[in-house]
């Protein structure tokens, strides 16, 4: 990463190589030959942050930006709910790893001592304010991020911990300048207020996320899209809402995004459900170039209530939800391969149901006394006979059932034809027609399974 | 040999005539003769049960329409993946099946048949399903055995007859015949010991198909019904 052709931050592979910040870009390039370098954008940085905190809403309703690089929950509220101060840390490093930051964590009870414990990378918690002077003591000064002349002066009379900074003169220090760093040290103590302005989610959400390297597999973008989705839920989780539908914008480097809206069956914000519903529509789309950048846009989102959690271990296998299942389902095979039956009142057979879309309410239809079967035949199947009967080992056992209806619509709609019950040569029963519009014509039209 | 007092009812003793104990009883078949060979007591739950019909029209489906109707009517889901024919909504009506409940999944091709098959079953969610399976070698059908594992639904998996001669990992195998235009189920494989005689059951049918009508001769191989399995 540089900035102003100076190294301000490395991966640990160019750390390896012994790539630090501070360094300059073209001792830098001469250190790795294959040293990749990014311009530093404030901009994304901040993004990221805003993102962060987003996501953060799942912990806690009190989250704010402290710029640069710092988001704070104060999760004092919620330490019961999510198991003790260990747990919930636990819970937000892997989050944070699951949207793809590296996260240091730390935490106390004021919120410039967690800003500064996290930023000497102690990973401490402290639980209790008075056990929070020895724990600040040993941080390194640079910690208090104070500005360059002040630092100086306080390294030049020999302070190196904060610790050694609090027990002098303060009346002197405020003299030489240096009387922030008293009032940080007070804040971060607790001695002085520190009230922080809240973060407010925004009320739409939108998150990008660029890629490093250009993608078409539908695997890869998936596993970013999770990533991207990760952060989603997490916001829907804040607002306590769910959504219906979102679209993802696959970004191509030099021609028109390929849009893809995913549609879920119900509302929801769980983001494996979303995940794997997106990894369908991805292995299903065709993509005609690399994918640069994915776009996540919500649709219109909608209440949905929190989670209740269970009293006592569910004991049961876990199972989907239908909702769920369908919409996999549909995500797969396409839209009409998932249908529910349904009777329609019409008298002609072939008009006598319809494909539905499960889950809807159903019609009330009054049931037909005459025997249906339960297998019907997509394309009828014409059958040898003469005028009375059909050819062996057809055998009629029961009709004719006269079914004429539909004269009065256009085009071959009108039917008139006498249904029989007939016996294959096994024993099998199955439906039959004679059309009385076509002397002679047998049809095969239903099997009574 | 007598047996020893107390080891008659000991649970570590296992006697050949016994049928398994599966973890849940199964569900009512409705036929009570067909309920009394089944270990379980009924459609056996949470593994693989396959039917395999002799030729369609058998009465094949008409078996399981009071499980159907039962469980529909309790709320629970059914699945007809990969039918081979249209599932005729009025005649299901007719049976007692609650459409609403009823969903009917048409993948297409031999890939997405098993892919649809199998998530189906890994849901759990179905009180039962249906589903249609030509051609399968053992790898996919154990791989559907695994799925259905677990859950709390039957799994009905109607095969060709050809499938009858191979060896399959479904806990529960019946051939459906006819025998005097009632339905013989064969039971070829269950937790348990050898049924050697079949099942005969009085299906209720729209008609009896050994009513027979004498104005016909029999005429040998005519082409009725196209060859072709449910």
């Amino acid at each position: 990463m540089v900035e102003r052709r100076r190294c301000v931050g490395a991966n640990p592979a160019a750390q390896r190589l012994g790539v630090h910040a501070g360094l300059g870009e073209a001792a830098a390039a001469a250190m790795a030959e294959t040293l990749v370098t990014r311009v530093r954008d404030p901009a994304l940085e901040e993004a990221a942050l805003r993102e962060l905190a987003c996501w953060a809403g799942r912990y806690s309703p009190v989250v704010s930006l402290d710029a640069p690089a710092c988001v704070l929950i104060e999760v004092g509220a919620g330490l019961r709910l999510f198991g003790g101060a260990q747990a919930l840390a636990a819970a937000i490093r892997a989050g944070c790893r699951e949207l793809g930051f590296a996260a240091r964590l730390a935490g106390a009870p004021t919120p410039l001592a967690a800003r500064w414990l996290a930023r000497a990378g102690t990973d401490a918690i402290i639980m209790e304010a008075a056990g929070l002077e020895q724990a600040l003591d040993p941080l390194p000064l640079d910690v208090l991020e104070c500005p360059p002349q002040v630092l100086e002066m306080l390294l030049s009379i020999g302070m190196l911990t904060l610790g050694e900074c609090r027990r002098l003169p303060r009346r002197g220090l405020a003299r030489r300048g240096a009387g922030g760093v008293i009032e940080d040290i007070d804040r971060a103590l607790g001695a002085l207020p520190d009230p922080r302005p809240g973060f407010v989610a925004p009320s739409t959400y939108a998150a990008r996320l660029e890629l490093g390297v250009h993608e078409a597999q539908a695997e890869a973008l998936a596993f970013a899209l999770a990533r991207l989705l990760a952060g989603f839920s997490a916001w829907l989780e804040a607002r306590q809402a769910g959504v219906e539908r979102f679209r993802v914008r696959l970004m191509h480097e030099g021609r028109e995004a390929t849009l893809l809206t995913v549609t879920l069956g119900s509302a929801s914000r769980d983001c494996a459900r979303c995940t794997r519903l997106a990894r369908e529509h991805l292995a299903r789309i065709g993509l005609a170039a690399p994918v640069c950048a994915l776009a996540l846009e919500a649709g219109e989102i909608v209440p949905l209530a929190a989670r209740s959690r269970e009293l006592f271990a569910q004991e049961r296998e876990p199972c989907e939800d239908i909702p769920e299942i369908l919409e996999r389902l549909r995500a797969r095979l396409g839209e009409d391969a998932v249908w529910t039956p349904q009777c329609v009142a019409d008298h002609r057979p072939e008009r006598a149901w319809r494909r539905a879309l499960p889950g809807r309410a159903p019609v009330a239809v009054a049931g037909c006394a005459p025997a249906r079967p339960l297998w019907l035949l997509m394309h009828p199947e014409r059958l040898a006979g003469r005028d009375d009967r059909p050819d062996a080992p057809l055998r009629l056992l029961r009709g004719p059932e006269r079914i004429e209806s539909g004269w009065w619509e256009n085009g071959d709609a009108g039917i008139r034809r006498d249904y029989f019950i007939a016996a294959g040569g096994a024993g099998e029963l199955l439906w039959v027609y004679r059309d009385l519009e076509a002397p002679g014509a047998w049809v095969l039209h239903g099997i009574f399974a | 040999m007598a047996l020893l007092p107390g080891l008659a009812d000991s649970p570590a003793l296992w006697r050949g005539g016994a049928l398994a104990v599966p973890a849940a009883p199964g569900i009512p078949t409705g036929f009570p003769a067909l309920d009394a060979v089944l270990p379980g007591g009924g459609w056996p739950v949470g593994v693989l049960t396959e039917l395999i019909a002799e030729r369609e029209g058998i009465g094949e489906l008409t078996l399981l329409l009071p499980a159907l109707a039962k469980l529909s009517g309790e709320g629970r889901w059914i699945a007809f993946v990969a039918p081979p024919r249209l599932p005729y909504a009025p005649a299901l009506a007719a049976a007692g099946v609650e459409l609403s409940h009823l969903v009917v999944v048409q993948p297409e091709g031999a890939d997405a048949r098993l892919w649809a098959i199998r998530q189906v079953l890994a849901s759990h969610a179905f009180g039962m399903v249906l589903a249609w399976l030509d051609e399968a070698g053992g790898a996919p059908l154990r791989r559907l055995q695994l799925a259905a594992e677990g859950g709390s639904g039957a799994a009905a998996l109607f095969r060709p007859p050809a499938a009858a001669r191979q060896s399959s990992p479904a806990a529960l195998r019946l051939r459906l015949g006819l025998t005097c235009g009632r339905l013989a189920i064969e039971v070829l494989k269950r937790r348990g010991p050898r049924v050697c005689e079949p099942v005969i059951l009085d299906l209720p049918r729209a008609v009896r198909s050994h009513a027979v009508v004498r104005d016909l001769p029999p005429q040998p191989a005519a082409a009725g019904l196209p060859a072709r399995h449910a």
